[in-house]
């Protein structure tokens, strides 16, 4: 496998776009990307699109606009890990020699309908209603609510998390959400699924993000900037444990993977992108990608060390709660932020020194994606 | 739970029916339902709702065991923001029960306050009206309601 850098990123910010279509919103931040490689859609030797629930072929609508240039696309549709995956493809077709350059493009317009996907076949949904219909937030409640039993914390703790993710969010000028909030305002906002308020929870919007990836050699004639190299790339689906809890577990196996293939642990990590759609979430991952114990991943929020400025921050760009999750492109946000930290472009938000980047995702229906990325 | 339905147009025969079968025992012929489960002959593993082939070890060698009918509560939640068309059904509260071997299984929680669910607590298998079909008779799901203390069970 040949070396393989990350030469462009670009985003639209993640918000309400009620007047814009996916195309308008993949073409605005593809083009971001390109012109931060300095290269043109006709470079483009490949690309892939993650998009989940956006309709057939979302790919080929989006970066056809661009231009029929011919080059294959191929939609990618594995829930809130679609622009992981497709990032992950496009590192894969580089790195063994398939392409020089390839272009990774995510676009979700959740606001238009969507949001978590619904079953569609007539069973699935009368087994969904037999065994007691969950959203997304009341599987989580649940687990929020048993590892509150197991480790003995009230609910502070992962509100904590929601008010760390809101403060880097306001730092980010492409976060859906820019503004603080108070451990009060988490504690109080509208109940949405018991224990959890609807500020531990990530909000609805829309959003498209893009990232070039070229070999080695290629990125280096493009540019002096500092290259961001891919060290680590790792995806599992669900392997069978019998608490039947996604999250977690996988996360556990994909980061061994990611970790081995980096030749680095989670001491050699400056900054770390996790599925944080829920504030229990992120401490769950703190354990599961080894920077604490298990057990004692709420300590580690509630001593302000995964803030910036604390010993290993943790979405630095606000996260899914804060920065927003419109599902096909949150997985190419987080190679964005990473990218931008490691060149040091990330602004007040800038996690001093940062070499070495992670990036976790959880797609629904039981994928895991980790990325390390190293300047 | 079936609150805000149309109401049941009295029909001769018009019973209720399971809204899915295969998921439990109907009609009860003990005093609970049990839920309908398979286990794997090749390597032991237990799995609810039924699988044709074995998520441990893809043994297409399953073979259906009963579950239950009590439990232990091991996480709840109650949903209060609804979605749309779901309105009516009101909060309601479904949690994972823990059942006899160590097999968690998610469900709706009836028979008692929100505020008295608590981890652990033992529960049993009942059933409950969760709608209607398009003939208007009543479908029913397995639940879980509070089990009585063991010395008061028949």
């Amino acid at each position: 496998m040949r070396e393989v850098a990350v030469v462009g990123v670009g985003m639209v910010r993640f918000d309400q776009y009620p007047q814009q279509s996916i195309t308008d919103l993949a073409v605005e931040a593809v083009l971001a990307a390109l012109a931060d490689a300095g290269l043109a859609w006709p470079d483009v030797q490949a690309a892939w699109c993650g998009a989940a629930g956006q309709g057939m072929t979302a790919g080929t609508r989006v970066l056809g606009e661009l231009g029929l240039s011919g080059a294959p696309i191929t939609t990618v549709d594995n829930a809130s890990a679609s622009g992981s995956t497709a990032f992950r493809e496009v590192y894969l077709s580089v790195a063994c020699g398939l392409y020089d350059i390839a272009l990774a493009v995510g676009v979700g317009k959740m606001t238009a309908g969507g949001g978590a996907a619904p079953p569609v076949e007539r069973k699935e949904i009368l087994q969904t209603q037999a065994m007691g219909f969950l959203p997304p937030a009341g599987v989580f409640a649940m687990r929020t609510r048993r590892r509150m039993h197991d480790y003995g914390a009230t609910i502070v703790p992962y509100a904590h998390v929601s008010v760390k993710n809101h403060r880097h969010g306001a730092l980010n000028p492409f976060a859906q959400f820019q503004r603080e909030v108070t451990l009060e305002e988490v504690l109080q906002s509208r109940l949405v699924c018991d224990p959890l308020t609807v500020l531990h929870c990530c909000p609805i919007g829309d959003g498209a993000a893009a990232a070039v990836v070229a070999s080695l050699p290629r990125a280096r004639r493009l540019g002096a900037r500092p290259l961001v190299r891919v060290a680590a790339s790792a995806f599992r689906s669900e392997v069978y444990s019998s608490d039947g809890q996604l999250g977690p577990a996988i996360t556990e196996l994909t980061a061994r993977q990611a970790y081995e293939e980096a030749g680095a642990g989670p001491e050699d990590m400056h900054l770390v992108q996790v599925h944080d759609a829920f504030t229990v979430e992120e401490i769950d991952y703190y354990e599961s990608l080894g920077f604490c114990p298990r057990g004692e991943g709420e300590r580690l929020v509630e001593e302000g060390a995964t803030t910036i400025g604390g010993r290993i921050p943790f979405s630095t760009d606000g996260g899914l709660l804060a920065r927003g999750h419109p599902i096909g492109p949150t997985g190419l946000a987080q190679v964005w932020e990473t990218v931008l930290q490691l060149r040091g472009q990330a602004g007040p938000r800038q996690v001093e020194g940062a070499t070495t980047g992670l990036c976790q995702m959880i797609g629904a229906g039981g994928v895991c994606v980790i990325h390390i990325l190293k300047r | 739970m079936a609150g805000g339905e149309a109401p049941t147009p009295e029909v001769a025969g018009a019973g209720p029916i399971p809204v899915l079968e295969g998921l439990f025992t109907f009609p009860i012929t003990e005093a609970l339902p049990r839920l309908l489960a398979s286990r794997c002959n090749a390597c032991g593993e237990t799995f609810f709702p039924q699988r044709r082939f074995c998520a441990r070890c893809s043994s297409p060698e399953l073979a259906q065991v009963f579950l239950g009918p009590r439990g232990r509560l091991y996480t709840y939640t109650v949903v209060y923001e609804l979605f749309a068309g779901l309105e009516s059904l009101g909060p309601y509260a479904v949690g994972q029960v823990e059942m006899e071997g160590g097999l968690r299984v998610q469900g709706l929680l009836t028979g008692c306050e929100f505020e008295d669910l608590k981890i652990n607590m033992p529960l049993e298998l009942t059933l409950l009206t969760i709608g209607a079909d398009e003939r208007g008779r009543p479908t029913v799901t397995y639940a879980f309601q509070p089990a009585p203390p063991e010395g008061d069970r028949p």
